[in-house]
């Protein structure tokens, strides 16, 4: 009878292991969960990886409640740890992406308003024709052996895309206004596009945007002559990101 | 009976003592090796050094716990080794981020400088001052 309780007792203590209701390594866990959990951080980015820590924190805290062995305990204390440390992680990745963004809208707000001030330099550089035809539209000109170059810039055609913007499309207009106006004149629409990955095929839809836009507003297509470049002749240096800005344009040629 | 019922008992405290009962945890085993793969394959074996050689250490004794049939420890082991990966791979990526958000803040820099320059075109022209200690 003796041997039988003393034996049942082994079992019990086996299975139960110390059943200390402190545990270092829980306390220790606990604190970095509720260190993590208090910053703005970690609650506005890492979320599911905070609720990924408290749970296991709970588990932990359950299972030294229900007097489960060291090990075990010690065990999930170390697991909820680890996830409190790598919300941390998150919420600090996060939070850099997120300045990442932000910087990168400033960037690109710099950048239009420096393209701007160029071009207004440049208008205002301009000679009497070439004003009067810049007059027409808003865009930077330059007189060539051709005739009047204008420039459609980057900035009028959808980011990253190839259709002209609404701000684009009334340009055309004007330029198409104007070669309505004086029907003898030949028009060239050449595109270009900066170094990068299919710069070909990108001018060449521009290009076309552009003529598409010029015929739809009663410019005679034999007058018209497109041509799509690529990256053949850059006006600016293709390692910044302003100069590829700049490389990516159509110009429209009124011959004279 | 009794004695029948004894060795029953004393079966039952190795079993749990060895961990024997425990089934073969394949699935955790598995989830380690990939989360150290991963961990191994981004920036954490030079941003994250000291978190990814815990996690293999660690993955390497589930292998051999595992090997032994030592299920229960294999299984903790490995579970260990999968949250010292994540952690590894998490520190790694945030350091990451943290630099290109610094390089992107030195460009923005650079750009705000360079538009308020050009901005305003001619600068006050500074004048030599005369040198200290030489009578004219």
């Amino acid at each position: 009878m003796i041997a039988r309780t003393a034996v049942v007792f082994a079992v019990a203590a086996a299975l139960a292991g110390c059943a200390s209701s402190e545990s270092p390594a829980f306390n220790q866990a606990a604190a970095t969960v509720r260190a993590v959990e208090t910053r703005p951080a970690v609650q506005q980015h890492a979320k599911s990886e905070l609720a990924s820590a408290q749970l296991a924190l709970n588990a932990a805290g359950v299972a030294m409640k229900d007097g489960e062995d060291a090990e075990s305990v010690e065990h999930l204390s170390y697991i909820a740890e680890r996830r409190a440390q790598i919300a941390e992680a998150s919420a600090a990745r996060r939070q850099s992406l997120a300045q990442i963004d932000a910087l990168a809208q400033q960037r690109d707000q710099i950048l239009r308003s420096q393209t701007r001030q160029e071009e207004a330099a440049r208008s205002r550089a301009l000679g009497p024709t070439e004003r009067a035809m810049a007059l027409g539209t808003d865009l930077p000109s330059q007189r060539t052996a051709d005739g009047i170059v204008l420039t459609l810039n980057d900035f009028l055609f959808e980011r990253n895309g190839t259709a002209l913007t609404d701000v684009g499309v009334e340009q055309v207009t004007r330029i198409a206004e104007y070669a309505r106006a004086n029907p003898y004149r030949r028009i060239l629409v050449e595109g270009h596009a900066d170094a990068g990955a299919e710069s070909l095929a990108m001018s060449e839809r521009r290009t076309a945007a552009v003529r598409d836009a010029l015929v739809a507003y009663g410019v005679d297509p034999q007058r018209l002559a497109a041509t799509a470049y690529g990256a053949e002749r850059p006006r600016a240096d293709n390692d910044t990101a302003a100069g590829r800005e700049r490389n990516r344009r159509v110009d429209v040629t009124v011959v004279e | 009976m009794s004695k029948l019922y004894a060795g029953l008992c004393l079966a039952a405290v190795a079993v749990a003592l060895a961990g024997c009962g425990t089934p073969a945890p394949r699935e955790q085993l598995g989830a380690a090796r990939n989360a150290v793969k991963q961990a191994e394959l981004s920036e954490a074996p030079g941003l994250a050094r000291l978190e990814l050689r815990n996690a293999q250490t660690k993955l390497a004794a589930a292998e051999a716990a595992f090997r032994n049939n030592e299920n229960l420890r294999a299984r903790l082991l490995a579970e260990q080794a999968t949250v010292d990966a994540e952690l590894a791979l998490s520190r790694a990526e945030a350091e990451i981020a943290e630099r290109n958000a610094a390089e992107m803040r030195r460009s923005v820099e650079a750009l705000g400088r360079g538009a308020a320059t050009a901005a305003r075109p001619d600068p006050m022209p500074v004048p030599i001052p005369a040198p200290i200690g030489v009578r004219p």
